[in-house]
This record gives C-alpha cells, structure tokens and sequence, in this order.
C-alpha cells in the first residue's frame, strides 16, 4: 500500500548512497508499521489526496527559491544529511539527536492531513512521521515551558535562498504548549511513502494541520521550551499580515485577500475554507475565550 | 505594405498564446494552472503596453511600423480583457457582492480596476472614426492616459507579490520612466521648428 508511485528510475539512480541506504531502511520500517488507513480511522480523510507531483512541485520553501517551481529544481543541491535536532530550552533532559536514532525513535504514522496555505490554495498530503509531543515529551519540559520555537537548518551552502539578505536567516516558527503537545501536531519525516523530498523540508518538519502552512516549518534543527512567545520569521517581517496563531479562519482576511475560500490544487472552482481548516472539533476549546479577530 | 504590418502584430499576440499552448502540452502549467493562466495574462497585457510605447520613438528610424502601434494597444486591452474575465469567472465566480467587496477593500484590486476601465475608452476610440470625431488633438490627449495606465499597471503588479518579488515590476516601471523621458526629449527638439 505504501509504495504506490512507483518510478521507471529506482532511488539508487538519482540519490547518493547513504541516503537511499536510508531510505531503503526508512521504507523497511515503515512497511513493518500498521498505518492508519488513508480513509476512516482517527486521523482519516474522506478526501482526494493532492497528486504526489503537484504536492512536491508547487512548493513555498524561500531557502531554496522564490519561485513555487524553485525549491523542486534546487531540492538536488540540498543534502539533508548529516542532521541532527537539538531539544532544549526549558526541559529537565535536553538532547541532542541524529536524524538517524530519532527515525528509530518513534512509532511512525501516516496522517493525511489538509494543508492550508496562507495563499488561499489547499492540498491533502499522507504524512508520515510521530506527534510532536511524543517528542517533548522525551525532554520533559519544566513547568516553565509555555512556547516551543522552531529554528530552521541556517546553512546557506545547501539552502542557497538564505544568501538572500531580505530575511532574518534562519526561518523561527513557533506554538503554544498546548498547540505543540495536541495529537494532532506532528513531526513528518515522510510523504506519499517515502522519505521527504528537500523541497517539502528534509529530512523532518513539522506540521500543524489546522494552521495556515508557513507554520509548518521545514527542515528542523533545533526546538527550545521557552517561557515567552517566540519571535516567528513572518510575524516579525509582516506583523499585520501574519500572526503568531495563524489558525486558518475564513472570517477574518490576509489584509491583501480573502481567506473565505480556498483553491484545492487540483480542482479549477474555489471551495469554501473551513475554520481552523476542519479540524475545530479536536482544536477549537483551545482557543475558548480567546479573540480571533486580534490573535490572528 | 501597411497590412502586412498589422497582421504582423497581431500574429504578435499569438505568440504567447501558443507558447502557453505548448506549454501546457509539453510540461503542464505546475499544480494552480488557474493562477498561472491569470498571472500570464495580465503580464503580457503589460507587456504589450510597453512594446506599443515603444512604437513612437521607433518610427524615426522604422516609419512603417506606425499601424502596429494601434494593434499592440488592442492586444494589450484583449489580455487584460481576459485576465479580469478569468479572474472574475475562476477567482469570484461572477459573485458580485464579492467582487464588490474585493474592490474596496483590496487595493491592489482596486487599482486593477482601474487601470482596466481607463484601458476601455483608449479601445473603444481606437478606430480612424473616434480619432475623427474627437479631433486629433482631443483623441491624442485622451490618448495620453496610457502613461498613468502603465505607471498604475505597475503598482497593481507590485502590490500583489511578495515583497521580495518587486524586481519585475520595478523593471517594467523604469522601462516605462525612459520611454516617458524620450518623448519629453523629442518635443523639446521638434517644438522650436514649429
């Protein structure tokens, strides 16, 4: 069921060896692993899957350029090993670890998930990968720990985008706590059966199905625990345009467009956008009390 | 002679239309062919404008090339044309409530609009009877709104990318200044002589 694109090139002719060697063992684990199915199950979906090709071709990755086609025509230049995450901040355990031991780490899952951009276009992608909190949870925040920021590879050698002075390399993201440790929010280290191409953020990236898709960020080498909320790459850029929360809301607008509805790639008419991109049921009590409107 | 000209430009305009036609064959228009189509459009609507300004500073050298300056302009109002049909049809649906809205509010909308609606009189006078029943020197000062037209259809490129993305339009607007400047320099060299 996993390897269902299959290729007239195998990986070995493309890929170096120590990364197919890799993934040759990523996909034997991946194959000894019980999957949820693609439709049904707890983090099912009852809806077309967004084509392998338009999922890794249609990208918004600025390390590896500004164009959507970019990051598939430079994903070549960027080498996603070696690699290691480092977990600290406010934890009792902080640890460093290589890309390596953290995909022996954990159980991995497929999770097809929605994924809406900021740009009012939308996909559905089968993930695979392990809750971020499993993760966390191996660090053992302290009780001080009330944000996690993410910080993005900063090495302008194999992310040739980041020579461009206009951003404050590298990319920041962050969540709450309790957006971090939902179930729902998952380190992927896959897509479509296989390991994650460079443009879609290898070798291990996060996702955050109910939040506009900048918040995933991609290509992962550090997460700290911290106290305050954490400067974010576009939340400091565009303050006005892209806030810390970000959750995808059709009721209030990108100050230059319209967030009602949502091109899914594949289709030609627009649909409606769902709040917090359809997932209100398992996320919306999070954010009882709180005003969307001013914490976009 | 003359004919030959203008059948020259307007196969002009067919030649992104077939490119975007092989395109399309040949390599797909990537994963939002809707967005690509639109954006496509409304570049070479752009362009056009600005191979029609480059028309006049040409005839010193080229004076037969005077009528394509007229089907330039129209191809310039036919990709704009359906670059607001698209985006009309595929991006509102024809909602006008929602049009209505998107026009107010987003600026960059709003003055797409704009340039567009200028853009229709400037069509709509374009044939010898509206130059004839304006009087050539009231068409010609209707006809001077293409500069704000191209100065506008500048800003409305670049309002709407991203802000690392503002080279294209900087370039088509510098583009624009020069051809702007060399008619300020041919009227100071020909205005003593009349």
């Amino acid at each position: 069921m996993l390897i269902q694109n299959r290729r007239e090139l195998s990986a070995a002719d493309v890929t170096p060896k120590s990364l197919w060697l890799d993934r040759r063992r990523f996909l034997g684990m991946a194959a000894g692993v019980a999957f949820a199915p693609a439709a049904g199950g707890r983090f099912g979906l009852n809806e077309a899957q967004t084509a392998r090709k338009d999922a890794t071709s249609y990208n918004n990755f600025l390390e590896l350029g500004e164009s959507k086609e970019a990051p598939a025509e430079n994903a070549h230049r960027f080498n996603p090993r070696p690699w290691t995450v480092k977990l600290g901040g406010e934890t009792a355990k902080p640890l460093t670890q290589d890309i390596e031991a953290l995909l022996k780490a954990f159980a991995l899952e497929e999770r097809v998930y929605r994924l809406r951009c900021v740009e009012a276009w939308s996909m559905v992608i089968p993930w695979i990968g392990f809750p971020l909190a499993d993760l966390l949870k191996k660090a053992e925040p302290t009780s001080r720990a009330k944000f996690v920021e993410f910080v993005s590879l900063h090495d302008s050698a194999r992310l040739p985008g980041q020579r461009n002075p206009l951003y404050p390399w590298p990319y920041r993201e962050g969540l709450r706590i309790d957006e971090a440790m939902h179930p729902l929010t998952l380190l992927a280290v896959g897509m479509y059966g296989d390991l994650l191409p460079g443009q879609n953020g290898a070798p291990i990236r996060l996702v955050v199905p109910w939040k506009y898709g900048f918040k995933s960020i991609k290509s992962v080498v550090a997460i700290n625990l911290v106290e305050t909320q954490p400067k974010t790459t576009w939340g400091s850029m565009q303050p006005g345009e892209y806030g810390f929360y970000s959750n995808v809301n059709p009721a209030v607008d990108h100050p230059r467009w319209s967030q009602k509805k949502e091109r899914r790639i594949g289709e030609i008419l627009k649909r409606d956008t769902l709040p917090f991109n359809g997932y209100a049921e398992q996320v919306a009590q999070m954010y009882a009390g709180m005003d969307l409107r001013t914490n976009y | 002679m003359t004919v030959n000209v203008r059948k020259a430009a307007w196969l002009l305009g067919l030649v992104p239309l077939g490119w975007l036609a092989v395109k399309a064959g040949l390599w797909g228009l990537g994963a939002n062919p809707i967005e690509f189509i639109i954006r496509f459009l409304g570049d070479w609507a752009l362009r056009f404008l600005l191979l029609c300004l480059c028309v006049t500073p040409l005839l010193r050298w080229l004076p037969r090339l005077a009528p394509a300056r007229r089907t330039l302009g129209l191809l310039c109002f036919c990709f704009a044309a359906s670059h607001i049909l698209l985006y009309l049809g595929l991006e509102r649906f024809f909602d006008l409530e929602e049009l209505w809205k998107d026009i107010v509010k987003r600026r960059y909308i709003t003055v797409g609009m704009l340039v567009f609606l200028m853009l229709v009189p400037l069509a709509v006078t374009s044939t010898n009877r509206w130059v004839k029943r304006l009087g050539f020197p009231g068409w010609k000062k209707l006809h001077r709104l293409v500069w704000l037209i191209g100065f506008l259809a500048c800003l409305h490129f670049a309002m709407m990318v991203k802000f690392y993305a503002y080279a294209e339009p900087l370039f088509y607007a510098g583009f624009l200044l020069v051809l702007l400047g060399m008619r300020f320099r041919a009227k100071d060299r020909i205005m003593p002589g009349h």
